[in-house]
């Protein structure tokens, strides 16, 4: 499974066959998008909600129903941010091998997706601001397949994002040199 | 454009002359419905018809650019010349030229030419249209094409040249368009269109008005009811016979070194071409009529070119390789679509022990949540069609069971399924882009897991591999051993 020596080049560090978490800063990236999610959600509800009670717009039998309705999504909400990026952190990872990349992924729908290296048409390498300030990226993998023509890798420090690129870039034949 | 400059469109090739009038045609087509329109809704005041003087500088605009385009074939590529504002040349390599399809309606067969589209595997839209040729040019502009395709390592085999390998005869055709299945859904679709144009409205009017039913006795309107409806139904299947005889008579495929040649129709001829090594997967597919009388269909997936643009009578042609063959031929053209495979004699592995029971549980509650629609909308004593509905989920289910199975041939993946349709499907490792082990939370609770692969098709939604309900270690190993086949057996798009 691991590389020959005839084969090694540099830079094939990354490819050393072991699966890797994703970055831990992610984490930090992902509470403040559900953060920002959470409180730009909550309080136009809560004023909505605030009217129609202050001006009798519902029938009395409605609103309780509303209230709790609001009261779960709510939350919902901030259970999700404080929680759930930790959770999602700790069932992603990721491995590449001489045979290309592999990617598990989800926390309820549970997936492992194998992208053997041929397969790969192009990549992306992308940075959010949130990411930017912490050195993180995403790595988009390309291929020509129907559902999962794009697989994506979120929270991998630039640097290891830009040598997986290039490994899985570095094809039989395409690199001869 | 400097006239001392060299350029293809000096010495191309023009189209055929005939393609004024059928661009002509095409544009007056496209006008005639809403000219029909107007002339069957306005009262008398028919000044919308001067619309149709639009079709001058349209036509004026179509002559130039008749004078503009030219084609021409190197031995390398194809070169086409067009544009009347904007010019434009494009190279199309003949390598990567991957189907050459003609589309050919009783004018243009009148006429004795063709419309020609040529398809590389980029993008859903033909690389180049050529609209009309004559056939006399179509056939020189194939050989040309194909005549460096030929690879010399795959000789045409005798049996191949004469022969061709899916020959459609009209007993085949009766039984495709009886198939209820297909018939089905014409008829369904005859239904709404009766009901959109208020057929049976005007029928129940005409029976309370006209009073010619009264006088007859109850059993006579019986009769005459069933009478009717087998009426309905003869008409309906001659209809679908004689739509699946316009559509597929004439059906045949020919080998051609690594390509097959298709073509089909009665009234407009389609032709198009399969190239072998564009072959993504094989659906072989046996509805519970077909095997009465033993016969299968077998319909291939190809990468690239197109099927979701205007093109897709010759795109849908491609697709449906063997619109029915006898079974006992089956083994033949599936060895010369991937040498080797044979689905009866293969190893099928089923699924986990417990898919069974899980199968029923969600078909049985299915099954409840029809019947308590149906109680619901209908009254209370359709819950009593809980007695048949939830035996019959449980039979079905306990088939697609038994039925469902997957094999490991060498350097692909198999999966069977299917109940009344029967469905055998193949993908070798070269064709796999992505394999993925996927869980659902019930998955999970079983040890369970699905296996789905991933091939470059051509449009979305199209068949895909997806084995459900294997043992979780199972999906592991195989898709840890497919990844890892499909990167040993490399991949090229052509």
């Amino acid at each position: 499974m691991n590389d020959s020596p005839a084969q090694a080049q540099p830079g094939d560090s990354v490819a050393d066959g072991e699966q890797k978490p994703l970055d831990p800063a992610q984490v930090e990236v992902e509470t403040t998008v559900w953060w920002i999610v959470t409180l730009s959600v909550a309080p136009p509800l809560l004023i909505g909600l605030g009217l129609c009670f202050g001006f009798g717009w519902l029938p009395s039998w409605l609103r309780w129903i509303l209230v709790a309705l609001l009261g779960a999504l709510i939350a919902w909400l901030v259970w999700m941010s404080l929680r759930w990026p930790a959770i999602e952190h700790r069932r992603c990872a990721y491995r590449v091998s001489a045979l290309g990349i592999e990617i598990w992924r989800g926390v309820v729908w549970r997936s492992a997706i194998s992208v053997p290296r041929s397969r790969v048409q192009h990549t992306d390498v992308s940075q959010g601001p949130l990411q930017r300030k912490r050195g993180l990226a995403t790595l988009s993998i390309h291929t020509a397949g129907t559902e999962h023509s794009r697989v994506e890798l979120p929270g991998l420090r630039k640097e290891i994002a830009l040598e997986i690129r290039d490994f899985l870039l570095r094809g039989d034949g395409r690199d001869a040199g | 454009m400097p006239a001392e400059r060299p350029s293809p469109a000096r010495d191309g090739r023009r189209l055929h002359p005939s393609s004024l009038l059928f661009s002509l045609l095409r544009h007056v087509k496209a006008y005639a419905v809403p000219a029909l329109l107007v002339l069957l809704f306005s009262k008398g005041d028919r000044v919308e018809l001067w619309l149709g003087l639009i079709l001058i500088p349209v036509m004026v605009f179509e002559i130039y650019r008749y004078f503009s385009l030219r084609y021409r074939l190197l031995p390398e590529e194809l070169v086409v010349t067009d544009g009347v504002f904007f010019k434009n040349e494009r190279h199309v390599p003949l390598s990567r030229i991957q189907n050459v399809d003609l589309v050919q309606n009783p004018l243009q067969r009148l006429f004795g030419v063709a419309d020609v589209r040529i398809e590389t595997a980029g993008g859903s839209e033909p690389e180049a249209v050529l609209r009309v040729l004559s056939e006399k040019l179509v056939a020189e502009l194939r050989e040309h094409i194909f005549a460096g395709r030929r690879e010399p390592n795959a000789p045409l085999r005798e049996s191949d040249a004469d022969q061709p390998l899916v020959l459609l005869t009209s007993r085949d055709i009766l039984l495709l368009g009886l198939d209820p299945g297909r018939g089905l859904a014409l008829f369904f679709v005859v239904l709404g269109a009766a009901y959109e144009f208020g057929l049976f409205q005007g029928l129940r009017r005409l029976e309370e008005y006209s009073g010619l039913l009264d006088g007859l006795p109850g059993w006579a309107l019986w009769l005459l009811g069933a009478a009717a409806a087998l009426f309905g139904a003869a008409l309906l299947l001659a209809l679908s016979v004689s739509w699946t005889w316009l559509r597929l008579g004439g059906f045949r495929v020919e080998r051609n070194g690594d390509d097959f040649r298709l073509q089909s129709g009665v009234l407009t001829r389609l032709a198009a071409t399969v190239p072998g090594h564009r072959i993504q997967s094989i659906t072989v597919a046996e509805s519970l009529m077909q095997r009465w009388f033993a016969r299968v269909s077998v319909k291939v997936e190809t990468a690239g070119g197109g099927g979701e643009s205007e093109g897709d009578l010759a795109a849908t042609l491609r697709r449906r390789f063997a619109p029915l063959l006898p079974t006992g031929r089956l083994p033949a053209i599936l060895d010369a679509l991937e040498p080797g495979l044979d689905f009866a004699g293969l190893e099928w592995n089923p699924l986990a022990p417990r898919a069974g029971r899980r199968m029923t549980r969600k078909a049985v509650l299915l099954a409840l949540l029809l019947v308590l629609l149906l109680g619901v909308s209908l009254g209370p004593w359709w819950l009593a069609s809980a007695f048949l509905l939830v035996p019959l989920a449980v039979i079905h289910a306990r088939r697609e069971a038994r039925f469902s199975a997957w094999a490991r041939p060498a350097g692909g993946l198999a999966y069977r399924s299917g109940v009344l349709t029967r469905r055998w499907r193949y993908v070798a490792d070269a064709r796999l882009q992505v394999v993925a082990r996927r869980e659902s939370p019930f998955d999970r609770r079983y040890q369970m897991a699905s296996l789905c692969v991933d091939t470059a098709g051509s449009r979305a939604g199209g068949p895909r591999i997806a084995v459900p309900y294997l043992e979780r270690s199972m999906a592991e190993a195989l898709r840890a051993e497919l990844a890892q086949g499909a990167e040993a057996a490399g991949f090229s798009w052509s």
